[in-house]
Protein backbone atom coordinates (compact mmCIF):
# COMPACT_ATOMS: atom_id res chain seq x y z
CA UNK A 1 0.00 0.00 0.00
CA UNK A 2 1.79 3.47 -0.67
CA UNK A 3 1.12 6.46 1.23
CA UNK A 4 0.84 10.02 0.05
CA UNK A 5 3.69 11.60 0.17
CA UNK A 6 3.57 15.42 -0.39
CA UNK A 7 7.08 17.68 -0.83
CA UNK A 8 7.65 19.96 1.87
CA UNK A 9 6.66 22.81 -0.64
CA UNK A 10 3.03 21.59 -0.91
CA UNK A 11 2.56 20.86 2.69
CA UNK A 12 3.35 24.33 3.45
CA UNK A 13 0.81 25.14 0.69
CA UNK A 14 -1.99 22.70 2.40
CA UNK A 15 -0.92 23.88 5.55
CA UNK A 16 -1.78 27.43 5.31
CA UNK A 17 -5.00 26.64 3.05
CA UNK A 18 -6.06 25.05 6.26
CA UNK A 19 -5.22 27.52 8.13
CA UNK A 20 -7.47 30.17 6.05
CA UNK A 21 -10.14 27.61 5.87
CA UNK A 22 -10.15 27.34 10.22
CA UNK A 23 -9.67 30.93 10.10
CA UNK A 24 -13.06 31.63 8.04
CA UNK A 25 -14.84 29.11 9.89
CA UNK A 26 -14.13 30.79 13.59
CA UNK A 27 -14.68 34.29 11.94
CA UNK A 28 -18.10 32.95 10.27
CA UNK A 29 -19.05 30.95 13.90
CA UNK A 30 -18.45 34.81 15.95
CA UNK A 31 -19.88 36.58 13.00
CA UNK A 32 -23.31 34.36 13.61
CA UNK A 33 -23.10 34.68 17.32
CA UNK A 34 -23.01 38.38 17.36
CA UNK A 35 -25.77 38.50 14.81
CA UNK A 36 -28.26 39.81 17.46
CA UNK A 37 -25.84 42.78 18.45
CA UNK A 38 -25.59 44.27 14.66
CA UNK A 39 -28.10 46.45 14.70
CA UNK A 40 -29.01 48.79 11.98
CA UNK A 41 -27.82 45.87 9.62
CA UNK A 42 -29.24 46.17 6.21
CA UNK A 43 -33.21 47.53 7.61
CA UNK A 44 -35.57 46.06 4.94
CA UNK A 45 -37.31 48.67 4.59
CA UNK A 46 -41.18 50.02 6.53
CA UNK A 47 -43.19 47.05 5.33
CA UNK A 48 -41.31 44.94 7.72
CA UNK A 49 -42.67 46.13 11.05
CA UNK A 50 -46.09 47.36 10.95
CA UNK A 51 -49.33 47.86 13.10
CA UNK A 52 -52.67 46.99 11.37
CA UNK A 53 -56.37 47.31 11.76
CA UNK A 54 -58.15 44.29 11.49
CA UNK A 55 -60.57 44.14 8.66
CA UNK A 56 -64.05 45.26 10.00
CA UNK A 57 -63.28 45.57 13.48
CA UNK A 58 -64.72 48.25 15.88
CA UNK A 59 -63.06 49.40 18.91
CA UNK A 60 -65.30 52.26 20.93
CA UNK A 61 -63.16 53.51 23.54
CA UNK A 62 -65.31 55.66 24.63
CA UNK A 63 -67.70 53.25 25.26
CA UNK A 64 -65.61 51.58 27.18
CA UNK A 65 -64.95 48.68 24.55
CA UNK A 66 -62.44 46.04 25.60
CA UNK A 67 -59.12 45.89 23.72
CA UNK A 68 -57.42 43.36 22.17
CA UNK A 69 -53.88 43.17 20.17
CA UNK A 70 -52.48 40.54 18.44
CA UNK A 71 -48.57 41.20 18.79
CA UNK A 72 -46.51 38.31 16.42
CA UNK A 73 -42.57 38.68 15.62
CA UNK A 74 -40.98 37.20 12.96
CA UNK A 75 -38.25 35.17 12.12
CA UNK A 76 -37.05 36.47 9.10
CA UNK A 77 -33.54 38.10 9.56
CA UNK A 78 -34.15 40.64 7.02
CA UNK A 79 -37.21 41.65 4.56
CA UNK A 80 -40.67 41.52 5.21
CA UNK A 81 -41.94 39.49 7.33
CA UNK A 82 -44.71 37.83 5.04
CA UNK A 83 -41.69 36.95 2.56
CA UNK A 84 -41.13 33.66 4.53
CA UNK A 85 -40.63 34.48 7.79
CA UNK A 86 -42.82 32.05 10.45
CA UNK A 87 -44.74 33.93 13.80
CA UNK A 88 -41.76 33.15 16.47
CA UNK A 89 -43.46 35.14 18.78
CA UNK A 90 -46.74 35.03 18.89
CA UNK A 91 -48.98 36.89 21.87
CA UNK A 92 -52.33 38.62 22.18
CA UNK A 93 -52.40 41.72 24.87
CA UNK A 94 -56.32 42.46 25.90
CA UNK A 95 -56.65 45.65 27.65
CA UNK A 96 -59.79 46.65 29.96
CA UNK A 97 -59.47 50.50 29.65
CA UNK A 98 -62.11 51.09 32.48
CA UNK A 99 -60.27 48.83 34.85
CA UNK A 100 -56.57 50.12 33.35
CA UNK A 101 -55.69 46.51 33.43
CA UNK A 102 -55.27 43.45 30.96
CA UNK A 103 -53.49 40.22 30.06
CA UNK A 104 -50.91 39.24 27.92
CA UNK A 105 -51.52 35.87 26.67
CA UNK A 106 -48.39 34.10 25.11
CA UNK A 107 -48.50 31.20 22.92
CA UNK A 108 -45.93 29.11 21.78
CA UNK A 109 -44.62 29.46 18.31
CA UNK A 110 -45.26 25.34 17.46
CA UNK A 111 -48.93 25.82 18.96
CA UNK A 112 -51.02 23.25 16.57
CA UNK A 113 -53.89 24.66 15.19
CA UNK A 114 -56.19 23.81 12.98
CA UNK A 115 -54.12 20.94 11.26
CA UNK A 116 -50.87 23.04 11.24
CA UNK A 117 -47.74 25.02 13.39
CA UNK A 118 -49.07 28.40 13.86
CA UNK A 119 -45.60 29.57 12.91
CA UNK A 120 -46.14 27.75 9.75
CA UNK A 121 -49.22 29.24 8.67
CA UNK A 122 -47.51 32.73 9.03
CA UNK A 123 -44.61 31.32 6.46
CA UNK A 124 -46.96 30.45 4.31
CA UNK A 125 -50.37 32.60 4.37
CA UNK A 126 -48.95 35.27 5.69
CA UNK A 127 -49.35 37.02 9.19
CA UNK A 128 -52.42 38.13 8.77
CA UNK A 129 -53.54 34.90 8.07
CA UNK A 130 -52.12 34.06 11.54
CA UNK A 131 -54.10 36.63 13.14
CA UNK A 132 -57.34 35.10 11.69
CA UNK A 133 -56.51 31.29 13.15
CA UNK A 134 -55.56 33.07 16.35
CA UNK A 135 -58.83 34.76 16.27
CA UNK A 136 -61.18 31.57 15.68
CA UNK A 137 -59.08 29.27 18.21
CA UNK A 138 -59.46 32.21 21.24
CA UNK A 139 -62.86 33.49 20.51
CA UNK A 140 -61.05 36.58 20.93
CA UNK A 141 -62.09 39.92 18.94
CA UNK A 142 -58.62 40.95 17.81
CA UNK A 143 -58.88 44.21 16.64
CA UNK A 144 -55.42 45.39 15.63
CA UNK A 145 -52.13 43.51 15.20
CA UNK A 146 -48.79 44.31 15.88
CA UNK A 147 -45.54 42.60 13.68
CA UNK A 148 -42.52 43.20 13.77
CA UNK A 149 -38.98 41.45 12.83
CA UNK A 150 -35.16 40.71 14.19
CA UNK A 151 -33.81 44.17 12.70
CA UNK A 152 -36.62 46.70 12.93
CA UNK A 153 -37.04 45.15 16.48
CA UNK A 154 -33.62 46.15 17.41
CA UNK A 155 -33.48 49.28 15.33
CA UNK A 156 -37.27 50.54 17.27
CA UNK A 157 -35.39 49.68 20.73
CA UNK A 158 -32.29 51.23 20.12
CA UNK A 159 -34.40 54.57 18.73
CA UNK A 160 -35.94 54.52 21.16
CA UNK A 161 -32.70 54.45 23.93
CA UNK A 162 -32.95 51.46 25.37
CA UNK A 163 -35.41 49.02 27.34
CA UNK A 164 -35.33 48.20 31.22
CA UNK A 165 -36.04 44.74 31.24
CA UNK A 166 -36.82 42.54 34.93
CA UNK A 167 -34.83 39.46 33.51
CA UNK A 168 -36.24 36.52 35.34
CA UNK A 169 -33.51 34.05 35.73
CA UNK A 170 -30.12 33.58 34.93
CA UNK A 171 -29.45 33.08 30.58
CA UNK A 172 -26.76 31.74 29.69
CA UNK A 173 -27.50 30.97 25.90
CA UNK A 174 -24.56 31.32 23.55
CA UNK A 175 -26.83 30.27 20.53
CA UNK A 176 -29.13 33.09 21.26
CA UNK A 177 -26.81 35.58 22.44
CA UNK A 178 -28.92 35.59 25.96
CA UNK A 179 -26.48 36.04 28.62
CA UNK A 180 -27.90 38.02 31.67
CA UNK A 181 -27.89 37.75 35.68
CA UNK A 182 -31.25 37.91 37.01
CA UNK A 183 -33.05 41.54 38.02
CA UNK A 184 -32.89 44.53 36.24
CA UNK A 185 -31.04 45.04 32.95
CA UNK A 186 -31.00 48.09 30.64
CA UNK A 187 -31.16 46.64 27.16
CA UNK A 188 -30.95 47.97 23.44
CA UNK A 189 -31.98 46.00 21.03
CA UNK A 190 -29.46 43.60 20.43
CA UNK A 191 -29.82 42.78 23.60
CA UNK A 192 -33.57 42.32 23.98
CA UNK A 193 -33.68 40.24 20.55
CA UNK A 194 -31.51 37.91 22.34
CA UNK A 195 -33.35 37.66 25.53
CA UNK A 196 -36.55 37.05 23.50
CA UNK A 197 -35.17 34.16 21.78
CA UNK A 198 -33.43 32.58 24.10
CA UNK A 199 -35.43 29.04 24.70
CA UNK A 200 -32.23 26.46 25.53
CA UNK A 201 -31.81 28.34 28.79
CA UNK A 202 -34.98 29.32 29.60
CA UNK A 203 -37.32 27.39 32.14
CA UNK A 204 -39.56 25.46 30.24
CA UNK A 205 -38.06 25.92 26.70
CA UNK A 206 -40.07 27.11 24.33
CA UNK A 207 -43.00 27.99 26.86
CA UNK A 208 -40.88 30.04 28.75
CA UNK A 209 -39.41 31.92 25.64
CA UNK A 210 -42.44 33.27 25.12
CA UNK A 211 -43.38 34.41 28.82
CA UNK A 212 -40.07 36.17 28.43
CA UNK A 213 -41.37 37.76 25.55
CA UNK A 214 -44.20 38.58 27.20
CA UNK A 215 -42.23 40.33 29.72
CA UNK A 216 -40.33 42.47 27.65
CA UNK A 217 -44.09 43.78 26.20
CA UNK A 218 -44.64 44.73 30.15
CA UNK A 219 -41.61 46.91 30.24
CA UNK A 220 -42.34 48.34 26.99
CA UNK A 221 -45.73 49.52 28.67
CA UNK A 222 -43.79 50.52 31.84
CA UNK A 223 -41.24 52.66 29.29
CA UNK A 224 -43.82 53.97 27.51
CA UNK A 225 -45.82 54.98 30.63
CA UNK A 226 -43.02 56.61 32.47
CA UNK A 227 -41.87 58.88 28.99
CA UNK A 228 -45.32 60.13 28.27
CA UNK A 229 -46.28 61.92 31.64
CA UNK A 230 -45.35 65.08 28.88
CA UNK A 231 -48.58 64.60 26.40
CA UNK A 232 -46.21 65.99 23.56
CA UNK A 233 -43.65 63.06 23.91
CA UNK A 234 -46.28 60.69 22.64
CA UNK A 235 -45.39 62.37 19.21
CA UNK A 236 -41.97 60.62 19.73
CA UNK A 237 -43.15 57.74 19.64
CA UNK A 238 -44.89 58.31 16.84
CA UNK A 239 -42.50 59.42 14.68
CA UNK A 240 -39.94 56.63 15.77
CA UNK A 241 -42.62 54.10 14.65
CA UNK A 242 -43.80 55.81 11.25
CA UNK A 243 -39.50 55.66 10.54
CA UNK A 244 -39.32 51.92 11.41
CA UNK A 245 -43.00 50.66 10.59
CA UNK A 246 -45.91 50.63 8.51
CA UNK A 247 -49.19 52.03 10.41
CA UNK A 248 -51.84 50.75 8.72
CA UNK A 249 -54.43 52.25 10.74
CA UNK A 250 -56.55 55.49 10.75
CA UNK A 251 -54.63 58.33 12.86
CA UNK A 252 -57.28 58.80 15.16
CA UNK A 253 -56.85 55.46 16.14
CA UNK A 254 -53.44 55.67 17.17
CA UNK A 255 -53.40 57.92 19.23
CA UNK A 256 -56.11 56.52 21.18
CA UNK A 257 -54.02 52.74 21.62
CA UNK A 258 -51.17 55.55 22.70
CA UNK A 259 -53.64 57.18 25.49
CA UNK A 260 -54.39 53.82 26.23
CA UNK A 261 -50.44 52.73 26.72
CA UNK A 262 -50.10 55.59 28.84
CA UNK A 263 -52.29 54.61 31.05
CA UNK A 264 -52.01 51.43 32.08
CA UNK A 265 -50.28 50.27 34.63
CA UNK A 266 -48.13 47.51 33.47
CA UNK A 267 -47.87 45.91 36.68
CA UNK A 268 -51.67 45.48 36.48
CA UNK A 269 -50.80 43.27 33.21
CA UNK A 270 -50.80 39.50 34.15
CA UNK A 271 -48.13 37.99 32.02
CA UNK A 272 -50.13 34.57 30.90
CA UNK A 273 -48.72 31.64 28.96
CA UNK A 274 -51.18 29.43 27.43
CA UNK A 275 -50.82 25.82 28.68
CA UNK A 276 -50.24 22.97 26.80
CA UNK A 277 -47.51 19.37 26.12
CA UNK A 278 -45.52 19.08 23.00
CA UNK A 279 -46.18 16.08 20.72
CA UNK A 280 -45.60 15.29 16.86
CA UNK A 281 -47.81 15.53 14.43
CA UNK A 282 -46.64 13.41 12.40
CA UNK A 283 -42.96 14.21 11.47
CA UNK A 284 -43.28 17.67 13.05
CA UNK A 285 -42.51 18.78 16.77
CA UNK A 286 -45.44 20.38 17.79
CA UNK A 287 -47.12 21.86 21.47
CA UNK A 288 -50.49 21.22 21.23
CA UNK A 289 -52.54 23.91 23.67
CA UNK A 290 -54.92 23.35 26.45
CA UNK A 291 -56.37 26.82 27.05
CA UNK A 292 -58.87 25.20 29.61
CA UNK A 293 -60.90 28.44 30.63
CA UNK A 294 -58.22 31.02 29.66
CA UNK A 295 -59.56 32.31 26.76
CA UNK A 296 -63.47 32.80 28.48
CA UNK A 297 -61.89 34.62 31.18
CA UNK A 298 -60.17 37.09 29.37
CA UNK A 299 -63.24 37.14 26.63
CA UNK A 300 -65.52 38.64 29.42
CA UNK A 301 -62.90 41.45 30.81
CA UNK A 302 -59.48 41.05 29.36
CA UNK A 303 -58.11 40.27 32.74
CA UNK A 304 -57.06 36.56 33.24
CA UNK B 1 -110.20 141.96 20.18
CA UNK B 2 -108.83 144.20 17.91
CA UNK B 3 -105.97 142.57 15.41
CA UNK B 4 -103.47 144.41 17.36
CA UNK B 5 -103.75 143.23 20.25
CA UNK B 6 -104.27 139.37 19.05
CA UNK B 7 -100.82 139.81 17.57
CA UNK B 8 -99.63 140.74 20.68
CA UNK B 9 -101.17 137.75 22.24
CA UNK B 10 -99.83 135.63 20.04
CA UNK B 11 -96.47 137.04 19.91
CA UNK B 12 -96.39 136.54 23.99
CA UNK B 13 -97.47 133.38 23.27
CA UNK B 14 -94.98 131.96 20.87
CA UNK B 15 -92.20 133.97 22.96
CA UNK B 16 -93.30 131.85 26.47
CA UNK B 17 -93.11 128.70 24.31
CA UNK B 18 -90.12 129.44 23.27
CA UNK B 19 -88.04 130.29 26.13
CA UNK B 20 -90.26 127.24 28.09
CA UNK B 21 -88.90 124.86 25.54
CA UNK B 22 -85.15 126.22 25.72
CA UNK B 23 -84.87 125.69 29.85
CA UNK B 24 -86.39 122.21 29.11
CA UNK B 25 -83.87 121.06 26.38
CA UNK B 26 -81.12 122.41 28.37
CA UNK B 27 -82.12 120.83 31.22
CA UNK B 28 -82.37 117.61 29.94
CA UNK B 29 -79.50 117.83 28.10
CA UNK B 30 -77.42 118.76 31.27
CA UNK B 31 -79.12 115.41 32.48
CA UNK B 32 -78.20 113.31 29.48
CA UNK B 33 -81.98 112.67 27.80
CA UNK B 34 -82.81 113.44 25.16
CA UNK B 35 -81.74 112.89 21.08
CA UNK B 36 -78.64 115.00 21.26
CA UNK B 37 -76.64 113.47 23.70
CA UNK B 38 -77.25 109.68 23.88
CA UNK B 39 -75.74 107.27 26.90
CA UNK B 40 -72.46 105.99 25.88
CA UNK B 41 -73.04 102.43 24.68
CA UNK B 42 -71.53 99.84 26.90
CA UNK B 43 -68.15 97.96 25.63
CA UNK B 44 -68.22 94.92 23.45
CA UNK B 45 -67.30 92.00 25.13
CA UNK B 46 -63.87 90.68 24.39
CA UNK B 47 -62.87 87.77 22.48
CA UNK B 48 -60.37 85.62 23.37
CA UNK B 49 -56.59 85.92 21.54
CA UNK B 50 -54.74 83.06 22.28
CA UNK B 51 -50.91 83.75 21.79
CA UNK B 52 -48.48 80.08 21.08
CA UNK B 53 -46.24 80.34 23.09
CA UNK B 54 -44.01 77.29 21.27
CA UNK B 55 -44.55 75.24 18.56
CA UNK B 56 -42.97 71.45 18.09
CA UNK B 57 -42.99 69.52 14.83
CA UNK B 58 -42.26 66.02 15.35
CA UNK B 59 -41.20 64.64 12.03
CA UNK B 60 -40.63 61.38 11.11
CA UNK B 61 -38.24 62.49 7.92
CA UNK B 62 -36.87 65.33 9.49
CA UNK B 63 -37.81 67.92 7.00
CA UNK B 64 -36.78 71.26 6.92
CA UNK B 65 -40.05 71.89 6.00
CA UNK B 66 -41.87 70.22 8.75
CA UNK B 67 -41.41 73.65 11.27
CA UNK B 68 -43.29 76.05 8.64
CA UNK B 69 -46.38 73.32 8.48
CA UNK B 70 -46.03 73.19 12.07
CA UNK B 71 -46.32 77.08 12.07
CA UNK B 72 -49.06 77.21 10.09
CA UNK B 73 -50.97 74.56 11.43
CA UNK B 74 -50.69 76.01 14.88
CA UNK B 75 -52.86 79.28 13.34
CA UNK B 76 -55.77 76.99 12.61
CA UNK B 77 -55.55 75.21 16.73
CA UNK B 78 -55.33 79.06 17.28
CA UNK B 79 -58.82 80.28 15.82
CA UNK B 80 -60.04 76.61 17.24
CA UNK B 81 -58.87 78.37 20.88
CA UNK B 82 -60.09 81.19 20.12
CA UNK B 83 -63.15 80.75 18.88
CA UNK B 84 -63.68 78.13 21.91
CA UNK B 85 -62.91 80.05 24.67
CA UNK B 86 -65.02 83.14 23.24
CA UNK B 87 -67.92 81.33 23.59
CA UNK B 88 -67.27 79.28 26.21
CA UNK B 89 -65.82 81.97 28.72
CA UNK B 90 -66.11 85.45 27.71
CA UNK B 91 -70.12 85.00 27.19
CA UNK B 92 -71.53 84.63 30.26
CA UNK B 93 -74.92 86.53 29.08
CA UNK B 94 -75.47 83.20 27.05
CA UNK B 95 -75.23 80.79 29.39
CA UNK B 96 -78.69 82.05 30.90
CA UNK B 97 -81.41 80.33 29.38
CA UNK B 98 -83.60 82.27 27.09
CA UNK B 99 -87.05 81.99 27.91
CA UNK B 100 -87.99 82.70 23.98
CA UNK B 101 -85.50 81.31 21.55
CA UNK B 102 -85.92 81.80 18.26
CA UNK B 103 -86.85 78.40 15.84
CA UNK B 104 -83.72 76.82 14.91
CA UNK B 105 -81.27 78.56 17.26
CA UNK B 106 -78.90 76.47 19.09
CA UNK B 107 -78.06 76.83 23.01
CA UNK B 108 -74.46 77.99 24.10
CA UNK B 109 -74.07 74.02 24.81
CA UNK B 110 -75.08 72.50 21.66
CA UNK B 111 -72.71 75.44 19.68
CA UNK B 112 -69.29 74.46 22.12
CA UNK B 113 -70.38 70.53 21.24
CA UNK B 114 -69.54 71.56 17.18
CA UNK B 115 -65.77 72.01 18.67
CA UNK B 116 -65.57 68.68 19.48
CA UNK B 117 -65.66 65.23 16.71
CA UNK B 118 -68.55 63.25 16.80
CA UNK B 119 -67.06 60.69 18.33
CA UNK B 120 -66.19 63.11 21.22
CA UNK B 121 -69.28 64.76 21.45
CA UNK B 122 -71.60 62.63 23.58
CA UNK B 123 -69.15 63.97 26.35
CA UNK B 124 -69.55 67.04 26.57
CA UNK B 125 -72.95 67.51 28.66
CA UNK B 126 -72.16 65.49 31.99
CA UNK B 127 -68.89 67.51 31.44
CA UNK B 128 -69.78 71.12 30.70
CA UNK B 129 -68.68 72.23 33.84
CA UNK B 130 -65.03 71.78 33.93
CA UNK B 131 -65.45 72.72 30.05
CA UNK B 132 -67.04 76.31 29.99
CA UNK B 133 -68.74 78.66 32.70
CA UNK B 134 -71.65 76.40 32.05
CA UNK B 135 -74.18 77.54 35.19
CA UNK B 136 -71.73 79.85 36.72
CA UNK B 137 -72.21 82.23 34.00
CA UNK B 138 -75.56 83.26 35.15
CA UNK B 139 -73.02 84.79 37.95
CA UNK B 140 -71.10 87.19 36.06
CA UNK B 141 -71.75 90.84 34.06
CA UNK B 142 -69.00 90.14 32.23
CA UNK B 143 -65.76 88.42 32.14
CA UNK B 144 -62.27 90.20 30.85
CA UNK B 145 -59.32 87.98 29.34
CA UNK B 146 -55.87 88.56 31.51
CA UNK B 147 -53.89 85.81 30.61
CA UNK B 148 -54.30 83.48 27.30
CA UNK B 149 -51.48 80.94 26.61
CA UNK B 150 -51.30 77.99 23.86
CA UNK B 151 -47.72 77.15 26.26
CA UNK B 152 -47.00 74.29 23.73
CA UNK B 153 -48.74 73.10 20.40
CA UNK B 154 -47.28 69.92 18.87
CA UNK B 155 -48.00 68.37 15.46
CA UNK B 156 -46.78 65.27 14.12
CA UNK B 157 -45.91 65.65 10.72
CA UNK B 158 -47.03 62.72 8.24
CA UNK B 159 -45.02 61.50 5.37
CA UNK B 160 -46.74 63.76 2.91
CA UNK B 161 -46.04 66.81 5.26
CA UNK B 162 -49.79 67.34 6.47
CA UNK B 163 -50.30 67.54 10.31
CA UNK B 164 -53.47 65.35 11.23
CA UNK B 165 -52.85 65.17 14.72
CA UNK B 166 -51.73 67.87 17.21
CA UNK B 167 -51.56 68.63 21.15
CA UNK B 168 -51.95 71.59 22.92
CA UNK B 169 -51.24 72.62 26.16
CA UNK B 170 -53.28 76.16 27.43
CA UNK B 171 -53.93 78.02 30.30
CA UNK B 172 -56.74 81.03 30.46
CA UNK B 173 -56.99 83.25 32.92
CA UNK B 174 -59.96 85.57 33.16
CA UNK B 175 -61.90 88.07 35.71
CA UNK B 176 -65.22 87.69 35.91
CA UNK B 177 -67.46 91.19 37.14
CA UNK B 178 -70.23 89.86 38.72
CA UNK B 179 -73.69 91.07 38.92
CA UNK B 180 -73.83 91.49 42.42
CA UNK B 181 -72.12 94.46 42.83
CA UNK B 182 -71.27 93.61 46.41
CA UNK B 183 -68.48 91.11 45.09
CA UNK B 184 -65.36 91.63 44.01
CA UNK B 185 -63.92 90.52 40.61
CA UNK B 186 -63.57 86.43 40.39
CA UNK B 187 -60.46 85.00 38.99
CA UNK B 188 -61.17 82.37 36.78
CA UNK B 189 -58.43 79.86 35.84
CA UNK B 190 -58.61 77.19 32.80
CA UNK B 191 -55.99 74.93 32.29
CA UNK B 192 -56.45 72.31 29.34
CA UNK B 193 -54.58 69.69 27.24
CA UNK B 194 -56.51 69.14 23.74
CA UNK B 195 -55.80 66.65 21.79
CA UNK B 196 -56.80 67.44 17.96
CA UNK B 197 -57.61 66.11 14.77
CA UNK B 198 -57.88 67.59 11.13
CA UNK B 199 -60.90 67.99 9.74
CA UNK B 200 -61.07 69.73 6.41
CA UNK B 201 -59.01 73.16 6.73
CA UNK B 202 -59.67 72.95 10.66
CA UNK B 203 -58.62 71.32 13.69
CA UNK B 204 -62.28 69.36 16.27
CA UNK B 205 -60.62 67.94 19.60
CA UNK B 206 -60.59 64.31 20.26
CA UNK B 207 -60.15 64.43 23.71
CA UNK B 208 -59.30 66.10 26.61
CA UNK B 209 -57.90 66.83 30.20
CA UNK B 210 -59.37 70.22 31.62
CA UNK B 211 -59.22 71.70 35.01
CA UNK B 212 -61.66 75.07 35.90
CA UNK B 213 -61.47 77.04 38.87
CA UNK B 214 -63.29 79.62 40.53
CA UNK B 215 -63.38 81.31 43.63
CA UNK B 216 -64.32 77.70 45.48
CA UNK B 217 -65.65 76.32 42.38
CA UNK B 218 -63.25 73.25 40.96
CA UNK B 219 -63.92 71.00 37.99
CA UNK B 220 -61.97 68.65 36.81
CA UNK B 221 -62.81 65.98 34.20
CA UNK B 222 -61.27 63.91 31.09
CA UNK B 223 -62.36 62.10 28.04
CA UNK B 224 -60.88 60.59 25.24
CA UNK B 225 -58.25 58.96 27.44
CA UNK B 226 -58.97 56.06 29.67
CA UNK B 227 -59.74 57.10 33.49
CA UNK B 228 -62.14 59.49 31.79
CA UNK B 229 -63.60 61.75 34.37
CA UNK B 230 -66.58 63.33 34.68
CA UNK B 231 -67.60 66.26 37.05
CA UNK B 232 -67.49 66.48 40.50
Amino acid sequence: MSKTYLRPRNRRRVAKLAALLLAGVMGGTVWWAARPFRSGAQSPGPEAVGIHKVEGAVWRPERGDLLFVGVLGSDNRSGPPNAGGGCDAVHIVAINPQLRAGTILNFPRDSYLEGRKLTDICRSAGFAAGVDVLRRHTGLPIHFWAQTEFSNFMALIDALGGIEVNVPQAMNDWRSGAFFSPGPTHMLGGHALAFTRNRYDAPGGDFGRTTNQGVLIQAALQKFRNESTDPHRIFDYVKVARRHTTLDLPIGDLIKLAWLAREIDPAAMVNVTVPGSTGSAGAASVVFLSPGDTYDRVRSDAIY
Amino acid sequence: MSGRKILIAVSAFLAVVAVAGGAAFFLLRGAGFGPFKPPPPPPPPPDASFQALEVRASDAAERPEAGQVATDSSQKVIALLNDYYTLAFLRPQRWTPDPSPSPGEKTIEETITEYFLPETQASIAERIGALSLAELGGRFERVNPVRQEAQVISFHIEHDVSAPVAVATIYFEGSGTTKDKKEGPVTIVHTATYWMLAVGDTYRILGYEVEFKADTVKETAAFGLVGSRGPR
